[in-house]
């Protein structure tokens, strides 16, 4: 009889490995782009984080679901410590083939610029959370895992999930309601106010030229 | 609890709306297997490997560090080939087109071609494994045996250097079964290691960071460090 999948993960079987980043390495790719924001460092973090996959492979619990909140956990982590993982695998990464050599389609390109545009600014609104709320965040709102397999990815209990994403929510609702506030400020002051008036066309040159 | 998870599939829906991020996407056309396939490559590399951290580490922190400590100090190293390792960059230059054979299992090999360039195998990364140190060590010095220049430079631990030394040559793919990449180097060229001295775990649990190495072919002579 077979062992089951996780033995042969925790077995280091390459083929289990293989079907592994079949099954799961898109949903790590996306991942991986929603906390760094560029598509190509994040294809470089979806090998690095198969690579601390096989390392910490005798870690994988032996029985259980899916192994997606496993991945899930070690690519936060991978995101969060990506200069030293990548300094531990440095030589394997420097053995990957130039990306370049396969061809980019225009329609593509600017799609994924699209993405990161998009991204840049949500991330801007992230950066007033503090760190594990967003790692939760992104986990549970942005991945789609449920409480209980976000709590498994990043080793914490199932409560502190729970409050960790209402804290997010209301900080950022409070924050929304700032900038909106903000937003709304000047077109309050309808009457001129003391000095606020420039000129409004340039001194003339003495010519008899225009203002242009 | 059931109206406390309720709650909380508000907040993730709330979320949802007010962080609202592009569409998933699979990776660009072809990279989805070249990443598996280097994945794959990477993982039978490492299968010789034990998983446990402290054991590995002590270990490499042994064996590159004695080889750490012979090229800092420049002590010369009879290599199986014949060749000396050292700060001399080869005065007396390899003839023939023979690949040179290793003692040790060959993970690359120097071969002088007629054109006065140098070419250079490697197994897909084999040599990145165990004893690292010691492929480092005697393909420097065959490099250097064979009249071409060969930089070893050592750093302490703090030291960084910006990353632009000169243009990194691109390995090409063999394709012939034995080696798996090559490089072709000139006389102009140069091949640049850099030793890190091993770096002590700073939340003080005594073990070390083993020392690390970096090799590059650089085309044409190595811009010098621009410490950061």
């Amino acid at each position: 009889m077979e062992p089951p999948f996780r033995a042969r993960i925790r077995a280091g079987d390459e083929n289990s490995f293989r079907v592994l980043f079949q099954e799961h390495g898109r949903a790590v790719y996306n991942h991986c782009f929603r906390l760094t924001g560029d598509w190509s460092v994040a294809e470089d973090c979806v090998s690095l984080v198969f690579l601390e996959t096989w390392r910490m492979r005798e870690k994988v619990e032996p029985h259980g679901g899916s192994l997606l909140p496993w991945l899930l956990g070690i690519a936060t982590n991978v995101v969060h410590h990506r200069r030293r993982t990548a300094r531990r695998h440095r030589a394997l990464m420097e053995r990957m083939p130039p990306p370049g050599l396969l061809p980019d389609f225009a329609d593509e390109v600017v799609g994924r610029l699209e993405d990161q545009e998009r991204i840049a600014a949500v991330r801007k609104a992230l950066d007033q959370l503090s760190r594990p709320d967003r790692e939760v965040l992104a986990l549970c709102v942005w991945a789609g895992l449920d409480y209980a397999a976000t709590a498994e990815a990043l080793g914490i209990p199932v409560g502190t999930v729970r409050s960790r994403l209402s804290r997010a929510r209301r900080r950022l609702e409070k924050l929304a309601l700032k900038n909106l506030e903000q937003d709304l400020e000047p077109a309050a002051a309808e009457r001129q106010q003391t000095g606020d008036r420039h000129e409004a066309v340039r001194p003339s040159s003495g010519k008899g030229e225009g203002p242009w | 609890m059931v109206s406390r998870d309720r709650e909380q599939d508000g907040d993730v829906r709330e979320l949802r709306r007010l962080l609202a991020v592009p569409a998933e996407r699979d990776f660009p056309e072809g990279r989805r297997v070249q990443r598996e396939e280097h994945l794959m490559r990477s993982w039978r590399t490492m299968a010789g490997q034990r998983t446990d951290g402290r054991g590995r580490r002590v270990g490499q922190r042994l064996a590159m560090g004695l080889a750490a400590a012979a090229i800092a100090a420049g002590v010369t190293v009879a290599m199986p080939g014949g060749s000396e390792s050292g700060t001399d960059s080869g005065k007396k230059a390899e003839k023939g087109t023979e690949k040179t054979t290793e003692a040790v299992p060959a993970s690359y090999a120097v071969q002088k071609n007629s054109n006065g360039t140098l070419t250079i195998y490697l197994k897909e990364v084999s040599m990145w494994s165990e004893g690292d140190a010691k492929h480092f060590e005697a393909m420097t010095a065959k490099i250097r045996a064979a009249g071409f220049t060969a930089v070893v430079e050592n750093f302490h631990p703090d030291k960084t250097c910006r990353q632009n030394r000169g243009e990194v040559m691109k390995p090409e793919k063999t394709g012939d079964g034995d080696w798996d990449y090559r490089y072709v180097m000139t006389h102009a060229d140069t091949y640049l290691v850099t030793v890190r001295a091993p770096v002590a775990d700073r939340k003080g649990s005594g073990t070390t960071q083993p020392t690390f190495y970096q090799d590059r072919f650089i085309k044409g002579p190595v811009k010098p460090c621009d410490p950061s």
